[in-house]
């Protein structure tokens, strides 16, 4: 008879066997591997959580809110949350809007750009945040923007110049608009896909128009997509430092998270426990929402999957199609070539100006930026620190994934959850958990690559697991079996069939980690010592001092390589064999 | 030595071991246990099963989805481990609970085809082929010649630098048949190998299967849910029902003597109906049923040297819709004839099936060709005193 926990659902039983089969591969060893990494997440997720907790509630050991009362008498505070709010709110209510516009455009109807779809969740990977902040900067500055010196150009001498300011209101919420499109295109095209078209037919055989059939079948159908999205805007949103600290800071817009990394870093001695506060406080607000989520999902029947992807016809929108591609081809380039742009223009002009002169063009700024040892550790350091944790976060991911899909149970389901965890706390209450649990005694980790290390990985473990879970999940049971029937051993199925399988998702698992853990700027900010700057640091810091031509070329270079590695772990990625 | 299709595998006499007679594959007193969602009850796929498969022997285990015909070939294969019995592939014990002997898969001297495929994407047709022969250590020239030659045999010699994501599904479960019959190891197991490919193809595929068999002579334990491809595969059928096996015959048995209504419905079309004997002698037996007073020959009904049932006794008695015959007028002779309407007629190509109104029985009727009866009109019913099955009611 069979023992194990009594809710072991029914079709997990085969699959229990099938794990028994492969399980003779990695005996022990393997679930105690597997076992040992998830505490070791587990410590690393709850333990900064706990201590982050347990410092602000109980600073002395007994409850005292003091922290919370000081943090609520101080006069900025107000001002600082509404700013966030409708930065985040604002940015996050054009982004729904566009981004459900732009999936439902080209996945219903002939305005549909198959590029686009393709391109558009590599975006924010091809240009790092910071590079697109600064690169909109160098675009719509007033004055030296070059977007403002081509309007003074032309409409300008027909008496109808104005100038556009990305420093301003508008300005802070169309960048923050930019940065979160990708996330709520990617959640509402897959809703859409898995929406069977059918049933949009249906509707509109019975008579319903395409507006009608818009609005009463279709986003229904996506409604927990577009909730989903509002979620991950929220817990993005909040930890986003790239873009307020270089343009909502020269706006006078204080911003909450640029706030917490000044009480931490630029505040001296540093006001730990108001950041502290600060944090917690965005984490309730996250858990609001999350709350606010859970309900409108338990509330309604979204039992809408088709999952046929059969054909169907597109919705015709006669001249909209026009403006419908105008608009995707737009954000396209407002969100990558644009500012990439007018980055390399002002690498290579001897000084930012608006007016583009060929004959000055040269390589001095890269020279110059490039001759400080700070810049070009900085450099290696990213690289370096996103190889190796990329390396190791995905190999860890895979681990996991691999003993998840082999093991259902108890353990299994647990490490799953842990392993999602980040997901849901922002980078920046990550990052301050890390601060206090490990910069100071015992560890003493402040300002070392160990610390940084630890929490990029921690930060993109969802990241990882996602990629680790999919490529593992392209090998069906099947075909590990196949190998087993046909007289291979268990090593020789590990090697022969799941490791060449695997490894393409995990290649390109690794790309996306690697660019991640490269380009984090916020737990960057805070964790990063004078040794161990990180490129996103560097460039902070000659943002500051207003060197624009090092500035570009920096980050130009580094927007190029990050780019580069993404496009070609991509191709190697979807390798040769997958050919349909 | 030139290549005759065939000679890539070692005679299945050669691979054999004891006896030339002795059952390739051998299940004893199976069984395996699942736990149920929800209410940790226990599901039982497999239920104290015993089965013998010969040299040379197609069986075809057969039945709906649930039956636990899947489970059984999965745990001859030793993909899934059963709690107790014994099962011998080629004589050699590869699992017993009694001994504690758990032979792994690769261990095991079968090879089997996947209803999904399972061809391995990253490799060509021909790495694909040449896996389960590498991984039992052939190496060289031989794995060359061999692989080709399977690959010839179900034509696909020329794709053989082919990857599986660019041939048709008939293809690859060529292929796949192509894997599983290379290395010569005399057991072949068929999990439902042709239910993902389309009808044509079926049928295609389903004459390679019988005409590899017979040129290889491997032995066979073969899964499926459709009773036209059960019957025209297999050298005997086993009807499974909730882990047990039915009934296991050749398929003119299964479908002529089934021994119960559920063998009765599941395989072929039939009409069953309750009765009472009326009286007994001479070898003919009366009987009052829903569709009205009946004769029937007991010897055919029940079997030779079957005792005459007493009067009074019940019963359940079966009758296929071929073995009736409808006519516009009474038929001579005038045994088992009785007035019906047409209720409904369909018309099928090789025969035309009518639904007939017999008081409140529904009869169905198969009849090859002959005189259009329209749809509302009365005829007769009629079926020979032979005709007719005793099953058990179940």
């Amino acid at each position: 008879m069979q023992s194990g926990p009594s809710a072991a659902p029914d079709r997990a039983a085969p699959a229990r066997a099938a794990g028994g089969l492969a399980g003779r591969g990695w005996p022990g060893p393997f679930a105690i591997f597997t076992g040992l990494t998830a505490v070791a997440i587990v410590f690393l997720v709850v333990y900064p959580l706990t201590r982050t907790l347990a410092r602000v509630f109980m600073p002395e050991g007994a409850l005292d809110l003091s922290a919370f009362a000081d943090v609520f008498a101080a006069p900025w505070l107000p001002a600082t949350i509404a700013n966030t709010l409708i930065a985040v709110l604002g940015g996050g209510a054009v982004a729904l809007v566009t981004a459900s516009l732009f999936a439902w455009a080209n996945e219903r109807t002939d305005a549909r750009l198959g590029l686009f779809g393709d391109i558009l969740p590599l975006i924010p990977l091809l240009m790092p945040a910071v590079a697109k902040a600064i690169g909109w900067v160098f675009l719509a500055s007033p004055g030296a923007g070059f977007l403002n010196g081509l309007i003074a150009a032309t409409l300008g001498k027909i008496g109808l110049g104005f100038q556009i300011n990305i420093m301003s209101w508008p300005g802070v919420i169309f960048v923050y608009a930019l940065y979160f499109i990708p996330y709520v295109y990617l959640l509402v095209s897959a809703a859409l896909r898995n929406v069977d078209p059918a049933l949009e037919e249906a509707s509109r055989i019975s008579g319903a128009g395409s507006f009608a059939t818009l609005r009463k079948v279709t986003l229904p159908a996506v409604k927990p997509a577009l909730f989903g999205s509002a979620l991950l805007i929220v817990i993005v949103g909040f930890s986003l430092y790239s873009v307020p600290v270089i343009i909502a800071n020269r706006a006078g817009i204080d911003i909450l998270s640029v706030r917490i990394i000044r009480l931490l870093t630029f505040t001296f001695p540093p006001r730990i426990d108001q950041a502290v506060v600060l944090s917690t406080l965005m984490l309730a607000a996250i858990l609001g929402v999350w709350l606010i989520q859970r309900h409108v999902m338990a509330s309604g029947n979204f039992a809408t999957i088709g999952g046929k992807s059969a054909r169907h016809a597109l919705v015709a929108l006669g001249p909209w199609k026009w403006v419908a591609r105008a608009a995707m081809i737009f954000y396209v380039l407002a969100t990558s070539v644009m500012p990439l742009g007018a980055i390399l223009i002002v690498a290579f002009q001897p000084f930012w100006q608006p007016q583009i002169d060929i004959a000055q063009l040269s390589w001095r700024n890269f020279e110059e930026a490039f001759a400080e040892t700070t810049t070009r550790e900085g450099l290696t350091n990213s690289l370096m620190l996103g190889a190796s944790g990329g390396l190791v976060g995905i190999l860890l991911a895979a681990a996991i994934a691999l003993y998840v899909s082999r093991n259902p149970g108890a353990l299994s389901r647990l490490v799953d959850g842990v392993t999602k965890l980040p997901a849901a706390l922002s980078h920046i209450v990550i990052a301050v958990g890390f601060l206090i649990a490990f910069s100071g005694p015992p560890l003493h980790l402040s300002g070392t690559f160990t610390i940084l290390f630890l929490v990029y990985l921690v930060i993109y473990l969802p990241e990882a697991s996602i990629a680790a879970t999919a490529a593992v999940a392209q090998v069906g049971r099947d075909l590990m079996e196949a190998s087993a029937v046909c007289g291979g051993s268990p090593t020789r199925t590990f090697f022969r069939v799941l490791i060449p399988l695997i490894l393409p998702g995990l290649i390109a698992g690794w790309a996306l980690l690697f660019v991640l853990m490269a380009g984090e700027l916020t737990a960057s900010s805070l964790l990063a010592g004078v040794g161990t700057a990180v490129i996103g640091f560097v460039i902070l810091d000659i943002w500051e001092q207003g060197t624009f031509g090092s500035l570009a070329a920096i980050a130009g270079t580094y927007t190029l390589i990050t780019a580069t590695i993404v496009l070609v772990a991509m191709r190697f990625g979807r390798g040769g064999f997958r050919a349909q | 030595m030139p290549m005759t299709p065939g000679s890539f595998v070692r005679s299945p006499a050669d691979a054999r071991t004891g006896a030339p007679d002795a059952p390739r594959i051998s299940i004893r007193n199976l069984t395996k246990t699942f736990r149920r969602a929800g209410d940790g009850g226990t599901v039982v796929p497999v239920d104290n099963v015993s089965l013998d498969v010969a040299g040379h022997e197609m069986v075809v285990l057969l039945g709906p989805s649930g039956c636990g015909k899947t489970t059984l070939l999965r745990c001859v294969a030793g993909l899934e481990v059963p709690e107790a019995g014994e099962i011998l592939i080629n004589d050699e014990i590869v699992f017993s609970s009694a001994r504690g002997i758990l032979v792994p898969p690769e261990k095991r001297q079968v090879s089997m085809v996947f209803q999904s495929y399972a061809l391995w994407p990253h490799m060509t047709l021909f790495e694909n082929v040449a896996y389960p022969l590498r991984a039992r250590g052939v190496g060289g020239a031989e794995v060359q010649s061999r692989v080709m030659a399977a690959l010839e045999t179900v034509g696909l010699g020329a794709l053989a630098q082919q990857y599986p994501g660019r041939i048709s599904g008939g293809q690859q479960q060529r292929v796949a048949l192509a894997r599983a019959v290379v290395s010569g190891t005399g057991v072949v197991l068929f999990d439902e190998p042709l239910s993902n490919v389309d009808a044509k193809v079926r049928e295609q595929l389903r004459l390679e299967i019988l005409r590899m068999q017979r040129m290889l002579g491997f032995s066979a334990l073969y899964v499926t849910h459709d009773q036209a491809e059960a019957m025209a595969l297999a050298d005997r059928i086993a009807v499974l029902d909730d882990g047990r096996i039915e009934q296991i015959a050749p398929p003119e048995t299964v479908y002529d003597r089934p021994v119960s209504r559920y063998v009765g419905s599941f395989i072929g079309s039939a009409n069953i109906w309750p009765g009472r004997v009326q009286a007994a002698a001479d070898g003919c037996v009366a009987v009052e049923s829903a569709v009205g007073a009946l004769a029937l020959d007991w010897a055919a009904a029940a079997g030779e040297g079957t005792a005459l049932p007493a009067a009074g006794a019940a019963l359940t008695i079966l009758t296929r819709p071929e073995q009736i015959t409808l006519a516009p007028a009474r038929p001579a002779g005038g045994e088992n004839a009785w007035p019906c309407t047409v209720e409904t007629r369909l018309f099928l190509g090789s025969h035309t099936e009518y639904i007939a109104r017999l008081g409140e029985e529904r009869v169905r009727v198969w009849m090859a060709r002959g005189a259009r009866i329209e749809e509302g009109s009365n005829a007769w019913l009629s079926i020979a005193a032979d005709a007719f099955r005793i099953i058990r009611d179940k």
